[in-house]
């Protein structure tokens, strides 16, 4: 019988044991947002300015009219993501009728001077204090394709150009995760983007210079 | 798994599910993978779409636009006397003509009160003028063949059909273009060229815009041409 009963408090002891070594290992166990490559997209509302040659008589006011989308790989065991960033820039400006000289013409018009980049980009983001801190920040760099659209009205007239060049930025920003290891956050940032685009005023490319508030999700 | 759905793949994905040797783990991830690409793709797409008309605020007044050219050879000093045609020549491709309408008579008075403002004297088409002026109305219009509307959308106006669209057969296919400017010359008649039976044109100008047949914004409209021409003044 006292065998029995020394059996059956072995047993007992043993079981808790295990639940307790089982219970620390999930305790110690790395978030899945560590332990696999995971997902992130990011929704931004951006406030630009131009910079460059678009300044000089063409846009030199600042917009609120802008976003992006990126979606990132977030790779596991590294501080490292990759991904993919489609957006808008729009800058607008309006000028009183003056006199502008057209060729061999003086045209009088009320002149609305326009610009719109839709960068298509590839982008690589390095996090400082790894990809799962709860404040995280970190710097990226962007690459890729910025489709131009140059419209100048002159009245209702329009001088208009369209192109694809090269665009190029980067940046540097901050994570904020609403809950440890939870999905969602928000994204602060400021990043400056460059592109090849001539036309008209625009004779050396256009910049772009923003300050990026966003919403972040991801998943694995 | 349908005979449908097995023809639209290759032999080689057909072997490889046959032999159960197909990752379908490793498709599926591939599918999801490519399936949020597309996604953000069509985001990037959408937001680009998004863009508003930026000269939609425009007034009739601010939507016009004043070209004026010249002879840079010309000495407008050496010019005095001026007339005006009496009436405005309409050149259209639905036909051609002369018009004298309410706003055409105001384009011509407006014209005289300039011409007269700069230094000129308003003589009659038989006292010999310096210079004379024409006045013409480009009035095209053309029917393009177009599938309308562009968009689907009918303003909601009628509740109860929130996110209708509208039914439109394909044969609704027509749409006008309206081309309206002005034109106005003026040609010098104190040195014809008699050799090549031409008058040389002295100064050009045009209105494009809209409100153009406004008889109320004629005045500025002709001020603004004068206004920009500050050669042509002579006193």
């Amino acid at each position: 019988m006292n065998r029995h009963i020394l059996a059956i408090c072995a047993f007992l002891f043993a079981g808790l044991g295990i639940s307790k070594a089982q219970r620390a290992d999930l305790y110690t166990l790395e978030s899945p947002y560590q332990r696999y490559t995971h997902n992130l997209a990011t929704l931004r509302w951006l406030g630009a300015v131009p910079l460059g040659s678009i300044t000089d008589g063409y846009v030199d006011k600042p917009s609120f009219a802008n976003y992006s989308l990126s979606v990132e790989w977030v790779f596991r065991n590294m501080p490292l993501s990759a991904g993919l960033e489609a957006g808008k820039y729009y800058f607008e400006q309006r000028y009183p009728r003056a006199i502008y000289t057209v060729g061999q013409n003086e045209v009088s018009a009320v002149k609305t001077s326009t610009y719109t980049a839709v960068p298509l980009t590839g982008l690589i983001k390095y996090h400082f204090l790894g990809t799962n801190a709860r404040l995280s920040p970190y710097v990226q760099v962007n690459i890729g394709a910025h489709i131009n659209t140059y419209t100048d009205y002159f009245g209702i007239l329009a001088d208009q150009k369209k192109q694809t060049t090269l665009g190029f930025g980067g940046g540097a920003g901050l994570k904020y995760f609403f809950k440890n290891d939870g999905p969602v956050g928000l994204d602060v940032a400021v990043r400056y983007d460059q592109n090849t685009f001539k036309y008209g005023y625009i004779t050396n490319g256009v910049g772009t210079l923003a300050g990026s508030v966003g919403l972040f999700y991801r998943w694995w | 798994m349908s005979m449908v759905r097995f023809k639209m793949i290759s032999a080689y994905h057909r072997y490889m599910i046959v032999t159960n040797r197909f990752p379908f783990k490793k498709f599926q991830t591939a599918m999801r993978k490519r399936t949020f690409f597309i996604i953000t793709l069509a985001f990037g797409a959408l937001l680009a779409a998004c863009s508003k008309d930026p000269i939609s605020d425009l007034t009739y007044e601010d939507t016009q636009v004043f070209f004026t050219n010249h002879d840079k050879e010309a000495n407008f000093k050496d010019y005095k006397s001026f007339s005006i045609v009496d009436s405005v020549y309409i050149i259209s491709n639905q036909g051609e003509g002369t018009s004298l309408s309410e706003t055409d008579l105001a384009m011509i008075t407006r014209i005289i009160h300039n011409m007269k403002q700069m230094g000129y004297e308003y003589v009659g088409p038989d006292d010999d003028p310096d210079v004379g002026i024409t006045l013409e109305l480009v009035d095209n219009r053309y029917l393009n063949l177009v599938q309308i509307p562009v968009g689907g959308y009918w303003g909601g106006y009628w509740g109860g059909y929130g996110g209708w669209g509208m039914g439109m057969p394909s044969y609704y296919t027509y749409q006008q273009v309206q081309e309206l400017y002005w034109i106005v010359n003026m040609l010098d008649l104190k040195n014809p060229d008699t050799a090549n039976q031409k008058l040389k044109v002295l100064w050009n100008a045009q209105i494009r815009g809209e409100g153009l047949y406004e008889p109320s914004l004629v005045p500025p409209m002709v001020d603004q041409l004068f206004k920009q021409s500050s050669y042509l003044k002579i006193n």
